[in-house]
């Protein structure tokens, strides 16, 4: 192999060491991330606890469908995560238990069946 | 110039298995899905040992290397991008939990697309079929299995290690962060390269070798990306039936017994596409938001419209510029060389690729300042991809194409070519 092949090869490999360094530096990536990687119930950094919150009431409960209410319908981003992490219990509109925060005021005909930190499930008459 | 420079041959050893087996597995992963089977990714593993065979090869092991580092990377993030999240592994968490591929077209939910074909998400319940549970990670090696195969492939077309490794660090600046994060736009880039590249070897094969070669392996091989190209995204279907179009005229001057077999042969991706994924679309009623009606009134109002015509045009310098130059100096480089003949559909099919992505931002029923800022730098990025990977399989195409020439002048068998038809 000549010299200037030599020095190609050479560069060549230089180049794709330095782009997968710059490439591993620039991703979010951390080795304490993958000790938790092989867990079951590993969760994200784009689930907020409120969404795990629902998550834990979900598991809990028996109900297949829930809705949410009123006040946590309109955050477009907590309603696409609990649809998301809920699954195979789905986010419904009408007809099934209600997921509302826990400070919101439950109607006088509805009974609480979980409470959470963020939020609780509520069914009503 | 290069270590090893010739662009691949068309003989069958254990890389080319490798690559082929892989892709084969991407589909009959995803046809098995369909009857609540799937392909369990252990079976990827022993395949892609095959390239353990050829440890001797540079290639092999860098190629190794690069994707124990995508594995570090992979699992060490969760699944957080938008679409990645929502799409394509939410309808992965539903193949999984469901048993079944078609468990997104109950349009559950509106906003999650349940008309995108689901080669990835196919492979991510397999993933979680084989640990036996869904987490925000694991799934998500699912990217690696479907980046496995096309990286088999690149590492034996560009046989020479330099020529590889600057493939790879192209890749890897070109795709960055969308490469791993769980997005299908950078694997549908790097599956478009593969095809680019085996369409321009596929045009040398019939130009420089005899006019009725068999080169069954090229089409093969052709014809299983453009499979997996279909089953990957939307726009594969575009994709394909472009890559389709610029590989018909190779069929010119072939006898009508091998136009019969070949066009039959590069028709099975797609009626493979349509049986496991279209039809159940139709059946089910599952349209997607691209073409609904009043295409042609958006056309004419956005024309009219010199901002949103102004806005598109800068995106699109500023995302393709740099490549549309590369692709000028490829081709003139290769008429120098003169070997432009087979650089030719490639390029025709990037520059279609371009403008017919450009046409969709034009007729979008969405506002389009949004869909570019969420959209332009991942969907362009597939012929932008290409580009690189033709630029860099004409600059190991050079000396070989010489050589070809040299050997066709040299055939002794009396055998008429197209080289000494067609050739200047």
């Amino acid at each position: 192999m000549s010299v200037k092949r030599k020095i190609i090869l050479g560069l060549s490999y230089i180049a794709l060491a330095w782009a997968l360094m710059h490439f591993m530096k620039h991703e979010p990536w951390s080795f304490s991330e993958i000790a938790i990687a092989f867990n079951v119930d590993r969760s994200s950094p784009a689930i907020s606890p409120m969404v795990a919150d629902l998550k834990s009431i979900a598991n809990a409960g028996t109900a297949a469908r829930y809705q949410l209410s009123k006040n946590l319908q309109p955050d477009a981003l907590l309603v696409q995560r609990a649809v998301e992490y809920l699954y195979p219990i789905r986010i419904v509109s009408q007809n099934a238990p209600v997921f509302a925060a826990n400070t919101e005021v439950i109607p006088s005909n509805c009974a609480v069946l979980a409470r959470r930190e963020t939020v609780l499930a509520y069914v009503c008459e | 110039m290069f270590v090893n420079n010739q662009p691949f041959e068309e003989k069958l050893d254990v890389l080319w298995v490798t690559a082929a087996v892989l892709f084969a597995f991407n589909l009959i992963n995803t046809a098995a899905w369909t009857i609540g089977f799937y392909l369990h990714p252990i079976v990827y593993c022993v395949a892609f040992s095959g390239i353990l065979l050829t440890w001797r090869r540079s290639n092999s092991w860098v190629l190794v290397i690069t994707l124990a580092i995508f594995l570090i990377i992979i699992l060490g993030t969760s699944i957080i991008a938008w679409d990645a999240r929502s799409i394509w592994f939410f309808h992965g968490k539903r193949i999984y939990i469901d048993g079944s591929l078609y468990s997104q077209l109950d349009k559950y939910p509106g906003w999650s697309h349940g008309d995108y074909p689901t080669l990835l998400p196919a492979l991510a319940a397999s993933v979680a079929r084989a640990f036996g549970y869904w987490n925000e990670t694991l799934p998500k090696l699912a990217v690696l299995l479907a980046l496995s195969p096309v990286l088999v492939f690149f590492s034996r077309a560009f046989t020479s290690a330099a020529l590889f490794n600057l493939w790879l660090t192209s890749m890897l600046l070109v795709c960055g962060a969308i490469l791993l994060n769980g997005y299908v736009d950078a694997i549908l880039a790097l599956y478009c390269a593969a095809a680019c590249v085996l369409l321009a070897e596929i045009y040398r094969s019939a130009f420089i070798r005899a006019a009725n070669a068999n080169n069954w392996l090229l089409h093969a091989s052709f014809a299983l990306i453009l499979a997996n190209i279909l089953l990957l995204k939307n726009e594969g279907l575009l994709a394909a039936l472009m890559l389709w179009v610029c590989w018909l005229p190779q069929l010119y001057r072939r006898s009508s017994k091998t136009i019969a077999w070949q066009l039959l042969g590069l028709l099975l991706p797609f009626l493979f596409y349509f049986v496991v994924w279209k039809l159940p679309l139709i059946q089910n009623q599952v349209t997607g938001d691209t073409f609904l009606p009043g295409n042609i009134d958006r056309l004419i109002t956005r024309l009219k419209n010199p901002t949103e015509l102004l806005e598109l045009a800068t995106t699109f310098a500023r995302i393709c510029g740099f490549y549309v130059g590369g692709l000028g100096l490829i081709l003139a480089y290769s008429i120098h060389q003169k070997t432009g003949k087979q650089i030719i559909p490639g390029t025709i099919f990037i520059c279609g690729y371009w403008a017919a992505l450009y046409m969709i931002y034009l007729i979008t029923p969405h506002s389009l300042t949004w869909l570019l800022n969420t959209s332009a730098e991942r969907t362009w990025m597939v012929p932008n991809l290409c580009v690189v990977a033709l630029g860099i399989y004409t600059i190991g195409l050079n000396k070989f194409q010489k050589r070809d020439q040299f050997s066709a002048f040299q055939s002794s068998d009396g055998a008429e070519t197209m080289s000494s038809k067609i050739s200047p």
